[in-house]
């Protein structure tokens, strides 16, 4: 197990590197710069500039320069343009809010389509699997800038209840249309999942010796077929994580909750260098991480795959 | 006894006929289990309207997609609505341009993002797979490495980059989204090129000395088809809600061009003033094309996996 972590880890360092460096080397093969503006700043000040903030150097220098800073001293650079402000603290401030919402949206998408799914399954072709199939069904075509607006039509507009936008320090209210447009799509492709596999482990063995036995079907479930009939939903659970976090681009954008995606689609508009790296960078290794956690709890699961 | 000329006619036609039906190839297997499959048929009849409403709604409606009606513009609320007398079957948008002719384009250059897209993942991934797995050996490694690696760029993000960096056009979006979708469609070529590679007629066109690149082209690919339709198919919705949510945020489509994604911003953008109709038609016309996409999918899947039979 540990040697398949520290293998697992050799190839996230070379998978960072090669982040680094496309997108470094993107964002300088473009022309423009961040100090570029309508009104076209004096050549010494704009040098003067470029020399502040290492501009002027050859651009392999430049990625040494920052990937030094970031093994030596986790310190990702000065944002260029929100002027008094390092990429770190940016983050620190935009994070924790799209991991708050994020996160909820992720227990909320996973837990309905669990229960949606088991409960499909095991009343198969009932009036129950037919709800559950059809909500999974709609909700799947439903993503989050679709989801957004009907939920502020909905609930701001036509009824009042809560409002449009904003954080005010996470407060739930308005915490609540942003996990529901996040989580429902996730929701019906986590419960088509589990459905599925959930039908067929039913059919197996060790389920049919576990009735002839005259367990109540509950414990048959609990105890019997949800942990094979997870397998499955454990690999798409990583991607999901981070496709919720790369999700709150719209969610920030919509709702004018204050998380990283807000500041990464400015960062890019602005071209400010150091942010960007710093924002695809964190989704990079969340990324990596929660892979390999998921892989690690596969194996857990299954002791029957070998790492 | 002698048979007629006439019976002996008829004889060998239907013994020509119980030929054709015995000899039910996979292709043929797969058409009929997709027929019957209710869903699938339903995905096509609307993918069908879909199709029809992208290749049509510009010549069906009277204004063209960036013609500015001066009287409605800054009055969509109140004079904007759906309005068949006047030829505005979908209403007006906030700038005074025809929706329906608007929701025809913004069909249209989706579709397109979607299959151009998924044409540009295939071909790529398609041939990255196959050599891959065909080679195998250590460039098999080296080459999954590198899928490994783009598959754990966070690829929206990477995206956002090019078309801030390059311009935000049709182009570098279409480019952007085929190269960067392109990894996981390799993964799954290179796992059944593995299995296919050790077939007989693999052996047999090796033994006669066939070029490896010819023996991939020739007899891998072909045999990789059935899997390679279904992911396609599941890849044209998933490239279109990409380029949708990319046009969402305004860095994707351009105007007077538009895209469903643009078009369901602009819509979310007003519906505080009432103009529901500039965000409900769009979303009709993208939830119609994901359900299409979705149904003819599984369809499919279900027809051509072998694993199911």
């Amino acid at each position: 197990m540990l040697v398949f972590i520290l293998k697992r880890l050799a190839v996230a360092v070379p998978t960072l590197l090669a982040l680094i460096v496309i997108s470094f080397l993107m964002m300088h093969a473009a022309p423009g710069g961040p100090f570029t503006q309508e009104k076209q700043l004096q050549a010494a000040v704009l040098a003067n500039l470029n020399a502040k903030y290492g501009l002027d150097q050859p651009i392999w220098v430049q990625m040494a320069r920052y990937v030094w800073g970031i093994v030596a001293h986790f310190d990702f650079g000065p944002s260029f343009v929100y002027k008094d402000r390092t990429v770190n603290e940016i983050i620190a401030q935009g994070f924790p809010v799209t991991l708050s919402y994020g996160a909820i949206a992720f227990v909320l998408a996973v837990g309905v389509g669990l229960v949606l799914g088991v409960f499909a399954a095991v009343f198969q072709n009932s009036w129950l699997d037919h709800l559950a199939v059809g909500v999974s069904i709609g909700a799947q075509v439903l993503p989050n800038f679709v989801m957004a607006p009907i939920l502020v039509l909905i609930f701001t507009l036509w009824l009042g209840w809560l409002p449009g936008g904003g954080w005010e320090g996470g407060d739930w209210k308005h915490q609540v249309m942003p996990v529901i447009a996040m989580a429902t799509a996730y929701m019906a492709s986590i419960a088509r999942i589990v459905r599925s596999s959930m039908l067929e482990v039913l059919t197996l063995n060790h389920i049919r010796t576990a009735r002839a036995k005259g367990l109540p079907t509950h414990k048959v479930i609990l105890r019997h077929a949800l942990k094979p009939a997870l397998i499955p939903v454990l690999s798409y659970l990583g991607p999901t994580f981070v496709s919720m976090i790369t999700g709150s681009v719209v969610i920030d954008m919509f709702f004018s909750t204050a998380g990283i995606g807000k500041f990464f689609v400015d960062a890019a508009l602005n071209r400010d260098y150091a942010l960007m790296m710093g924002v695809t960078l964190l989704v990079g290794v969340l990324t990596i991480v929660f892979n390999l956690l998921v892989d690690v709890l596969y194996a857990w699961i299954d002791p029957k795959i070998r790492l | 006894m002698a048979l007629s000329a006439i019976d002996m006619n008829a004889l060998a036609q239907r013994l020509a006929r119980l030929d054709e039906v015995k000899g039910r190839s996979l292709w043929a297997d797969a058409r009929l289990r997709f027929g019957r499959n209710k869903a699938a048929m339903a995905g096509v009849g609307l993918l069908v309207l879909c199709l029809a409403f992208a290749a049509f709604g510009q010549a069906i409606s009277p204004y063209s997609y960036d013609y500015i009606d001066f009287t409605i513009m800054g009055h969509a609320a109140e004079m904007g609505a759906p309005d068949w007398a006047k030829g505005y079957y979908f209403g007006v948008d906030d700038q005074g341009r025809d929706l329906f002719a608007r929701a025809a384009m913004g069909t249209r250059i989706s579709l397109y993002v979607g299959v151009v897209g998924t044409a540009i993942s295939v071909l790529v991934g398609t041939l990255y797979g196959a050599v891959a797995g065909y080679v195998g050996g250590w460039i098999d490694g080296l080459m999954m490495r590198l899928v490994d690696v783009l598959l754990a760029i966070p690829f929206m993000f990477v995206l956002i980059l090019l078309l801030v960096m390059f311009g935000k056009s049709l182009g570098v979006l279409l480019i952007g989204i085929g190269f960067l979708s392109w990894p996981s469609m390799a993964r799954i070529v290179r796992g059944q090129t593995l299995t296919l590679k050790s077939r007989e007629y693999i052996e047999a066109a090796q033994a006669t000395g066939v070029p490896a690149f010819r023996i991939i082209l020739r007899h891998i690919v072909p045999n990789l088809l059935g899997i390679v339709i279904v992911y396609a198919t599941l890849l044209v919705p998933d490239i279109i809600l990409t380029e949708s949510f990319i046009s969402f945020l305004g860095l994707g489509v351009q105007e007077p061009q538009t895209s469903l994604g643009a078009l369901i911003s602009e819509g979310a953008k007003t519906m505080r003033y009432g103009t529901l109709w500039q965000l409900g038609f769009p979303m009709l016309f993208f939830i119609m094309t994901m359900f299409a996409f979705y149904f003819i999918g599984d369809g499919l899947r279900d027809a051509l996996d072998p694993k199911d039979r």
